[in-house]
């Protein structure tokens, strides 16, 4: 299943998004509430989130995403705050369990090694902010349990369309 | 000298954020500090109109998903333009503190709060990277419990014989000896980070952690998430399950 998820406002048509049927595009849209750090998705719930909102099993869906393609604006040399409560709240993805991945430690996967993950960051963005946001989406990989990682730097959204992956 | 301590975690009560902003401050003697908590969005403006009075602003933050918390950076861009708008000359630090043993895992972290006071015209100060987080909070409780009760038992014993046994001084030496130990990276830390607030330096960013090796890290702490499971009512691998 491929997941979209963007801080691009509405009204966004996804070439990128268009040939399977099962693709899945959220947007981030800021209408949830951010994460409260209960781990309550990890020691009462099998993966799901306590708060009955529209990213209650976001955990699921990202843990079954390939590839999971995040559009976020750079902020800092990290991802929105729309997007990241989004993330924030995916950590049911994996379980509570402790493991070691790549030198460090990381927790075990809830799902699958999935292949392929795509970050666009897009806007002004320093290369200090740069570097950061390349280490901050490899350490991502290592913790969503993907295989690859793809990264794109883009000054604005319209490099968005011209790269033919959405259409305003 | 004015010192704001900004702690983050979205937890209202406890938290590791909440434990570390506790331990620091009794660094900063003699200082004029003020603590402030920021778990979402209506504590934002309270917190931002303290900034333009203070010389320090020191904020604790926890790690999620390898980067800032999301209500952090929705703060961070409201501050930007606050500092943009008022006239603000703090210098700010930072310790950065996650779940999992190594504490660089926060230095993206600190390079986002450096990020910050590049573009809201602030000094950056340097930062701390906490690793273990979670297990120094733990056992920030854990111990003084257990050193409440030897010094329990030690009243106890004097009161009732007149003297207090050799074996309790013992174990009470041996906690507190251990809990120093445990926490020694981080104490050794904020020495520093509070000797570079003083002379107004610029601290490299320290990566520190609980004093436990790896290998022993991660059984203990997959113990403690079956335990707290438990404690939720429910048996840890009932949870394994996955969601279609
Ligand atoms: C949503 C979420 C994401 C987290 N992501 C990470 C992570 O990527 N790496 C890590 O080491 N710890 C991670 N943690 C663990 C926290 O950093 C750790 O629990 C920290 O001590 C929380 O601080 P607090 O109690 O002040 O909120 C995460 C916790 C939550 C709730």
């Amino acid at each position: 299943m491929k997941v979209i998820i963007h801080d691009l406002g509405e009204g966004i048509t996804f070439s990128a998004g268009k040939p399977d049927k099962d693709s899945v595009v959220v947007h981030a849209n800021n209408q949830y509430s951010p994460c409260r750090g209960c781990f309550k998705c990890w020691l009462k719930n099998a993966g799901f989130c306590i708060m009955k909102d529209s990213l209650q099993h976001i955990g699921a869906c990202i843990g079954q995403s390939d590839p999971l393609i995040i559009i976020s604006r750079c902020c800092y040399g990290g991802y929105s705050s729309p997007v990241k409560a989004i993330l924030d709240r995916a950590i049911g993805s994996s379980l509570p369990l402790f493991t070691w991945r790549g030198g460090q430690t990381h927790h075990i996967s809830r799902y699958p090694r999935r292949k392929l993950l795509r970050v666009y960051f897009y806007g002004e963005c320093t290369k200090f902010e740069q570097e950061t946001a390349k280490e901050i989406v490899e350490r991502n990989r290592l913790n969503l349990d993907y295989e690859k990682v793809e990264m794109i730097f883009l000054e604005n959204i319209e490099q968005l369309q011209e790269a033919g992956l959405c259409t305003f | 000298m004015h010192v704001l301590i900004l702690h983050a975690s979205p937890k209202k009560k406890g938290g590791a954020s909440r434990f570390f902003a506790g331990l620091f401050s009794l660094f900063l003697p003699g200082t004029r500090k003020k603590t402030v908590s920021i778990n979402s969005r209506q504590d934002f403006q309270r917190a931002l109109e303290l900034f333009p009075g203070m010389d320090v602003v020191c904020f604790f933050v926890p790690l999620y998903v390898d980067g800032l918390p999301s209500h952090v950076m929705e703060f961070l861009s409201q501050a930007e333009k606050y500092c943009k708008n008022h006239s603000c000359r703090f210098r700010l630090y930072a310790v950065s503190n996650n779940g999992f043993v190594e504490g660089k895992q926060n230095r993206p972290a600190l390079h986002m709060l450096q990020a910050w006071c590049e573009r809201a015209g602030i000094t950056w100060g340097g930062g701390i990277g906490i690793g273990g987080g979670v297990m120094l909070r733990v056992l920030g409780t854990v111990y003084p419990i257990l050193i409440g009760i030897i010094l329990l038992q030690m009243a106890v014993s004097f009161f009732s014989t007149g003297i207090v046994p050799s074996g309790l001084w013992r174990s009470f030496a041996i906690q507190i000896f251990t809990w120093l130990f445990l926490n020694s990276g981080v104490l050794f830390c904020m020495a520093r980070l509070s000797s570079a607030i003083r002379r107004e330096q610029v601290l490299t960013d320290q990566f520190t952690r609980v004093m436990i090796p790896s290998f022993l890290f991660i059984p203990i702490a997959n113990i403690f998430m079956i335990l707290s499971s438990l404690f939720q009512g429910r048996f840890l691998f009932a949870l394994l399950k996955r969601e279609k």
